[in-house]
């Protein structure tokens, strides 16, 4: 049988999905390759935060949604801890009606496949859920205690290990450093420790796409946009309860261990802000540090407003990450001007919740070229228009 | 890919099964309600074009086909596994299956591979308007009420249905499709079982399932009269049927029981002979179409759900009713 050689830039959570996938395929060989750690650059420092109904992306994409959650939760059931699942639930916080409009829609599709959600107006059991809250100006919260957050880092070491065991080779500690490019075709790619021959190479180089398209000579429109995380040490050292996923309009909060991890909301971002966005250089990232006041001060104000009990934290660390995403902060996938090299890009903020199908989808369209609904509404032609 | 339907397509010789046609019918029903692509899957080893095309003349937006030669005859292990690598792949909200020997050998073995539910022989399928969830119906507990059945927390949702059970419309030569062929893995096509060969259990025993006019004889018809109810089947072109009781003498082969243990079926006529008209037999055939009752015992309970009844002997009935039969 005459085989597919695909070649991956990328060992985060969407270059290993899709490895995977592409894994599943007998007419398909599949090469990885990471020039770090599996899971490590912009994919560790995700919040991994897969809620069944919140507002990183619109109900349209809720196959997208349910699907990626519904992978990590069969891959953490097949293995305990392969997807470091911390089911705390997620609590979304309305103080509009568009919100809670959404928010409920967003329950409804949850319960019809199966899972708990309710819309709370009762501000006493908001309370019972999270008693730091000030509830004053509030609607009511979408609640579902059967979702909550992954660890990227563990799931891309998850879906690596399940596409070796398929056969696909998996190359850490290998930096891309050119494209084989014949009429305009692209026929492998350089390394620091050799030359391979592909026939389709994919970008999943997530923040560092635009420096690998120009590797193609492509200029791709991608901005960065930066995600600072702070971690929280709360007044009393310790909570007494169980912190769930918490989702306000401007900001978001998970726990980690005792703490909690806090972010501004990933569409509050304004890539004409260069406080927001820009395109920076994803290499200069440190693990921890790098932060600014700016944003320190921002999430505090919205601390002040509304969950007062924990204004009095400490910072722990914190940590700067980019995200990688076009104008409109969807992804890119597929296609491109240059025959074979293909993108699985843009996913910005929601790399975790979008990667498995995409992997599914793009693993398809290249083993048989058929084109599922997500791949023609990602495609990179969306941007000639 | 995940919210497709799909239809497990049954083939024999490369020539479709017209129940394949039905499960579109069905499954044409479901995708339009909810806006979602319906595809066949065909498993066969060198099946023509012009017979794929059928599938999309009948409903299919998609086919899946995998071709190779040990689909050539029906082996469960590679049908199960190529369907379980189907699913991995893809992940399909919905597969329907048909209620024949096939499809009741591959779905559940399946079902257990991919953990998720099943529900066998319904009657009818929809759509819950609010959820988009498949509703299963069907006859439970002996045919006093009817079931809808859910599957919301696993996917693929899975069920089998009755041949027969929905019209069939005309094919529509003006739709398209695209037909995929899929390439599995080897171990996905290997088989602990062999094919050796193809042994008839004698004449007249077509599929029960997919006939449309079946002869059946009971306890009330001794070996010696069969050629009575063989007679009359051949002349109405029938298959024939059995209850229980001449399966557990040995005077009928199991492939013919019809009822509760054996198959279920739901033919425009049925003809029972010399059947009493058990609970456990009549489950088997609530869905046929018209049913005449010859019985020596006027009280029979086979004549409460006969639309036609005639009481006497067999040995009586038989010829002259086949010679009205010869006589059309």
């Amino acid at each position: 049988m005459d085989k597919k050689r695909v070649g991956i830039i990328g060992g985060g959570i969407v270059g290993t999905a899709l490895g995977y996938h592409l894994s599943l395929h007998p007419n398909i060989e599949v090469s990885l390759f990471e020039k770090d750690q599996i899971g490590s650059g912009t994919t560790a420092k995700s919040a991994g935060t897969v809620c069944l109904f919140d507002d990183s992306i619109s109900h349209e994409f809720w196959q997208m949604r349910l699907f990626g959650f519904q992978t990590y939760e069969r891959m953490e059931a097949e293995e305990k801890g392969a997807a470091g699942f911390d089911k705390t639930g997620t609590l979304v916080v309305c103080t509009n009606p568009e919100v809670e409009a959404y928010t409920k829609a967003g329950i409804a599709l949850a319960q019809g496949v199966g899972y708990s959600g309710e819309y709370i107006t009762d501000k006493a059991r908001i309370k019972e859920i999270l008693p730091d809250l000030n509830l004053d100006n509030v609607l009511g919260a979408g609640w579902t205690a059967d979702d909550g957050y992954f660890d990227a880092t563990m799931a891309s070491n998850t879906f690596v290990k399940k596409m070796k065991a398929n056969g696909g080779q998996v190359f850490t500690f290998t930096k891309v450093e050119a494209l084989k490019i014949t009429d305009n075709k692209v026929t492998g790619l350089e390394t620091n420790k050799g030359s391979y021959d592909f026939d389709i190479v994919v970008d999943a180089s997530g923040a560092w796409t635009r420096y690998t398209s120009r590797m193609a000579g492509l200029e791709l429109p991608i901005w960065h946009t930066k995600a600072e995380v702070f971690f929280l040490v709360p007044p009393a050292k310790k909570l007494s309860y169980t912190f769930p996923v918490l989702k306000y309009p401007r900001f978001y909060a998970r726990r980690e261990g005792d703490n909690i991890f806090i972010c501004k909301a990933h569409l509050t971002m304004d890539l004409s802000d260069p406080m927001h966005a820009g395109i920076w250089d994803p290499d200069k990232l440190k693990p921890t540090g790098g932060t600014d006041d700016y944003f320190l001060e921002f999430l505090f104000g919205e601390l002040e407003e509304h969950v007062p009990g924990l204004v009095d934290s400490g910072v722990a660390s914190s940590w700067l990450g980019y995200r990688a995403e076009p104008p409109d902060f969807l992804p890119v996938l597929g296609d491109t001007s240059v025959e074979g090299y293909m993108l699985a890009i843009g996913c910005g903020g929601n790399g975790v919740i979008e990667a498995p199908m995409i992997g599914q989808d793009l693993a398809l369209y290249i083993a048989y070229g058929q084109k599922s609904p997500l791949i023609e509404r990602f495609a990179y032609s969306r941007f000639d228009k | 890919m995940a919210d497709e339907i799909w239809t497990f397509s049954e083939q024999k010789n490369n020539q479709l099964r017209e129940v394949s046609f039905e499960l579109l019918t069905w499954g044409r029903k479901l995708a339009d309600q909810r806006d979602t692509p319906l595809c066949a899957v065909v498993l066969a080893d060198d099946i023509p074009e012009t017979e794929l095309n059928k599938l999309i003349q009948y409903g299919a937006d998609k086919v899946y086909l995998v071709q190779n030669p040990i689909f050539a005859h029906f082996l469960v292990e590679p049908q199960v596994h190529t369907m379980q690598h189907l699913v991995e792949i893809y992940h399909p909200e919905i597969i329907l299956a048909a209620a024949t020997t096939t499809g009741r050998t591959v779905m559940p073995y399946l079902s257990i591979l991919t953990h998720s539910g099943l529900t066998a022989d319904c009657t009818d399928l929809q759509i819950e308007p609010e959820t988009g969830n498949l509703l299963q119906i069907r006859p439970a507990i002996g045919g006093n009420i009817m079931a809808t059945i859910k599957t919301p927390d696993t996917r693929p949702q899975m069920a089998t249905v009755r041949p027969k059970s929905i019209n069939l419309p005309d094919a529509d030569p003006s739709r398209t499709g695209e037909i995929i062929t899929v390439t599995v893995p080897a171990k996905a096509l290997a088989s602990r079982m062999k094919f050796e060969k193809y042994a008839s259990e004698g004449t007249n025993t077509a599929s029960l399932e997919e006939a449309n006019i079946v002869v059946s004889s009971g306890l009330g018809l001794q070996p010696e009269k069969f050629p009575l109810v063989e007679d009359l089947a051949n002349a109405l072109g029938a298959v024939m049927g059995s209850s229980r009781p001449p399966v557990d003498h040995g005077w009928q082969p199991y492939v013919r029981q019809v009822g509760l243990s054996g198959r279920t079926i739901s033919p425009e006529l049925y003809v029972a002979c010399g059947i009493s008209g058990a609970v456990q037999h009549l489950a088997g055939i609530q869905t046929a179409k018209n049913i005449i009752a010859i019985n020596s015992d006027p009280e029979a309970p086979i004549f409460q759900v006969a639309d036609f009844g005639i009481v006497g002997d067999v040995d009586d009935v038989l010829p002259v009713l086949k010679k009205y039969v010869d006589e059309m």
